[in-house]
């Protein structure tokens, strides 16, 4: 039996019985059962991983650390398999874990710099995976979001491209609603913006690349 | 989960109508508006092509977004079979602990050992504050949990993982609310939470210490460092910012925190009445003597303010970031502006900003740069430091700064770096090492392209960079504004950048700092790109600062990390109405 942990009553679900309450809320026993979480965990990757992945990948733009980070978020779903109340939240959860994961891993970059922080792979030469997914998100679309704050990126992303609604968005972001919508109202404004800016140097850049082929035509920049 | 019934944003608090309109337009397209606020929307875009313009890029941007669901990336194959190993490995040496646990009796010391490490490594896994991946920072800890609704949808019960709070001696924090009861607030720290907003933590409480006759637009309050006295900066009129002395209330005892559960209130708990009462609409008898005020004009009474009465030390400038600050030993004032941009001051991209300094007692700040184009950078012992481009006319300039005498207006070279903020030991400083760019229209100067990084410092300026730069630089880009502010010992820095160049929020980050290797640390509970108002309080083993409103009413809060051999935690206060921190 395939067990859909997002929408599975998990009341016996793995032959032993979780305790839980007459609200749905699953009470602590106190005792981790490591055999019931490891179980829960497989069937959380088979139903997620591929959309924990796509965002990660677009969190980071890097095929390799996107892996590690997919990887780590299920390994800390694992650990953290008791903080779990309600299973109908397994998803929004495993997104709160997901992006907590990235902004460690953003915020370890800048404070730390073991890596350079540009998106790029580690080393000197990117591999060919890593070029064909560079070239797949390098519009001006993912160059605008690469742009935006990391917060505001990854609410957008959660919102728009993985369908968090307004409550799971929040619990993905570890912040209140109130906080959530605020903050999906600012990265829609810095992502119009951003947009505009890219735009703005295509449009530039293209003005100079006919100025260059046409050295007698004056550069036209459309604004 | 908050503790406080939400204050509803009063309509007015917009800065245009515009502003408004774009809002509700993004919260529609999360969900259905109120009636009247839908109305309104409908009836303004209706007669503004500039909002309904931005109405449909907002939409067709929500279109281009969704449109990547169509390219979603295949993960790798093998990610299971790692993901699995990984998992085995985890329980197996789980299982083995817990075998060891088992086997024998341990003593109730040793097993109360356990309960606070089992505790620590309970909270930062749901900090995710550890890391798989090679070379992970120990200490890079993950975000704040925020309020609420995660802790209440997601945390496990709360008797199984809980906080300890700890003791901490920082010094007091003061604060303006400028709600309708607000006031100076002042409160003491004396106990923090390692997991912010988590149920059992102390609430900051804080004494009402009196009103203050603040301008309403008050964005910025810097204290004295040796008396009751703080230079306020709002923002007023198109003659002007409000550029005002103060002086502060006496501070009434602030009570300990508490640890019990706070209480269901609509404001923060103000546990005695304010001793000092005294407004501008309704002056007490101790301000009849004095003089009255204009605050834009030039005053003609030296500038000993009361608590009733303020004293205007600058008119007819805008103040310019957020770097503005007293001497060491609180006998200057130092700030950045440019004139004021209302009706008959410079056109636009003109009138760059310029050095003031206010000698504390005098009735004027008097302006000591003229090339439009300098910035007040910090203190360095009794000297201010400036930066300014290396060339105006160009867009690719660098940075050179200069100490200058407050008294005789001598410069001296300072280096090639942007706005160093010095310790107050003058042996380190945070700056923009790389170039710089005008910003659109207003005459100003902005980093480029370079890195905001520590470095060492000397009465002659900066040292050459040493050692990897991975561990000294602070940010990459800084396009908007930043501030950075250092505690006494120049043991602890923190460092605010504008998340856009005009956004009115940033990102606060809490470093420690190697002095010996002069390499940046992140300390365990440390925040870390909290999202912050401009304008923070850092010193006596604390940093306080603002959070942003939210939508939807939600006051700002003041949050505190203070720090002791236990590590970092954190406190805050109860939410408030355009909360603005002294620093």
């Amino acid at each position: 039996m395939v067990l859909d942990p997002s929408t599975t009553d998990l009341r016996v679900p793995f032959g032993r019985p979780t305790v839980f309450g007459a609200d749905g809320v699953r009470r602590m026993s106190g005792v981790w059962d490591r055999d019931e979480a490891a179980v829960f965990v497989e069937e959380l990757f088979s139903k997620h991983h591929g959309e924990i992945y796509a965002y990660l990948l677009r969190m980071m733009r890097d095929p390799e650390v996107a892996a590690d980070m997919t990887q780590d978020a299920f390994i800390k779903a694992y650990k953290n398999y008791e903080t779990l109340e309600k299973p109908e939240n397994a998803r929004a959860w495993l997104y709160q874990i997901a992006h907590r994961v990235a902004l460690d891993e953003i915020r370890r970059r800048k404070i730390v710099r073991f890596l350079p922080w540009t998106g790029e792979a580690k080393g000197s030469a990117p591999s060919a995976e890593h070029l064909v997914m560079d070239a797949r998100l390098s519009g001006d679309l993912q160059r605008a979001l690469a742009r935006i704050p990391e917060r505001q990126r990854a609410a957008l992303l959660l919102a728009e491209l993985h369908d968090l609604t307004g409550l799971e968005l929040a619990a993905a972001l570890g912040v209140s609603h109130v906080a959530a919508r605020a903050l999906l109202t600012r990265a829609r404004e810095s992502l119009r913006q951003a947009l505009a800016a890219e735009r703005e140097a295509d449009a530039a850049a293209e003005a100079a690349r006919d100025a260059a082929r046409d050295p007698g035509r004056p550069a036209e920049v459309d604004r | 989960m908050s503790r406080f019934p939400r204050i509803r944003r009063r309509l007015d608090q917009w800065s245009d109508t515009h502003e408004r309109a774009r809002t509700r337009i993004t919260e529609r397209m999360d969900g259905p508006l109120g009636l009247t606020e839908a109305t309104w929307l409908d009836e303004h875009l209706a007669g503004c092509v500039a909002c309904s313009t931005v109405a449909t890029a907002f939409e067709g941007d929500r279109l281009a977004l969704r449109g990547l669901r169509d390219q979603m990336p295949e993960p790798p194959r093998d990610l299971w079979a790692r993901t699995a190993t990984a998992i085995e490995a985890e329980s197996t040496a789980g299982s083995q602990a817990a075998s060891r646990r088992g086997r024998g009796g341990l003593p109730i010391g040793a097993l109360s050992g356990l309960t606070v490490v089992a505790l620590a490594v309970g909270i930062s896994l749901l900090s995710g504050s550890i890391s798989l991946y090679p070379g992970s920072g120990a200490g890079v800890t993950g975000e704040g949990s925020g309020d609420g609704l995660s802790a209440a949808t997601v945390a496990p019960e709360s008797a199984s993982v809980e906080p300890t709070p700890f003791a901490v001696g920082a010094g007091p924090v003061g604060w303006i609310d400028q709600g309708p009861d607000g006031g100076v607030h002042t409160a003491t720290v004396d106990e923090v939470c390692p997991a912010k907003g988590a149920a059992g933590c102390p609430t900051l409480e804080a004494s009402r210490d009196g009103f203050v006759a603040f301008n309403r637009a008050t964005k910025t309050i810097v204290g004295s460092p040796t008396r009751r006295q703080a230079v306020a900066i709002a923002k007023s009129s198109s003659a002007g910012d409000e550029i005002v002395v103060v002086a502060l209330p006496e501070p009434v005892d602030a009570p300990a925190p508490s640890v019990a559960p706070p209480a269901e209130t609509s404001s923060p708990a103000i546990p005695s009445p304010s001793p000092v009462v005294a407004s501008s609409s309704a002056p007490s008898a101790s301000s009849a003597t004095e003089p009255p005020v204009q605050p834009s004009a030039s005053p003609t009474l030296s500038a000993e303010p009361t608590v009733a009465a303020k004293v205007a030390i600058a008119s007819g400038i805008d103040v310019v970031g957020e770097s503005a600050a007293y001497s060491l030993d609180g006998t200057w004032f130092a700030f950045t502006a440019r004139p004021a941009a209302g009706e008959g001051g410079p056109a636009a991209g003109e009138g760059g900003p310029d050095v003031y300094v206010w000698r504390v007692g005098d009735e004027q700040a008097v302006k000591v740069t003229d090339d439009g184009a300098s910035y007040f950078a910090s203190w360095s012992g009794n000297q201010m430091i400036a930066s300014r481009p290396n060339k105006q006319d160009s867009d690719d300039a660098r940075p050179v700064s200069v100490t200058i005498d407050p008294a005789t207006r001598v410069e001296a070279d300072a280096g090639d770096l942007w706005r160093p903020v010095v310790d107050p030991t003058g042996r380190f400083a945070i700056a923009w090492d790389g170039s710089l760019e005008r910003a659109d229209a207003d005459a100003a100067w902005a980093p480029a392209r370079g890195s905001l990084e520590l470095r060492r410092w000397t009465d002659e300026g900066p040292r050459r960079a040493t050692g990897s730069k991975q561990s000294r630089v602070v940010a990459e880009t800084a396009a908007g504004d930043f501030d950075v502010r250092w505690d006494e010992a120049g043991e602890w820095v923190a460092v605010w950048i504008a998340e856009t160049p005009d956004s009115p929020i940033g990102m606060l980050t809490l470093y420690h700092v190697d002095q010996a290797n002069v390499r940046l640390e992140s300390a365990d509970g440390a925040p870390t790109q909290e999202s912050a108002l401009p304008g923070f309080s850092m010193g006596d083993g604390r940093l306080a600062w603002a959070t942003p409103p939210g939508e939807s009413g939600e006051g700002s809060r003041i949050q505190i990390a203070a720090w002791s051999d236990s590590g970092v935690g954190v406190v805050e206060s109860g939410p408030g109405d355009q909360l603005v921190v002294i620093r």
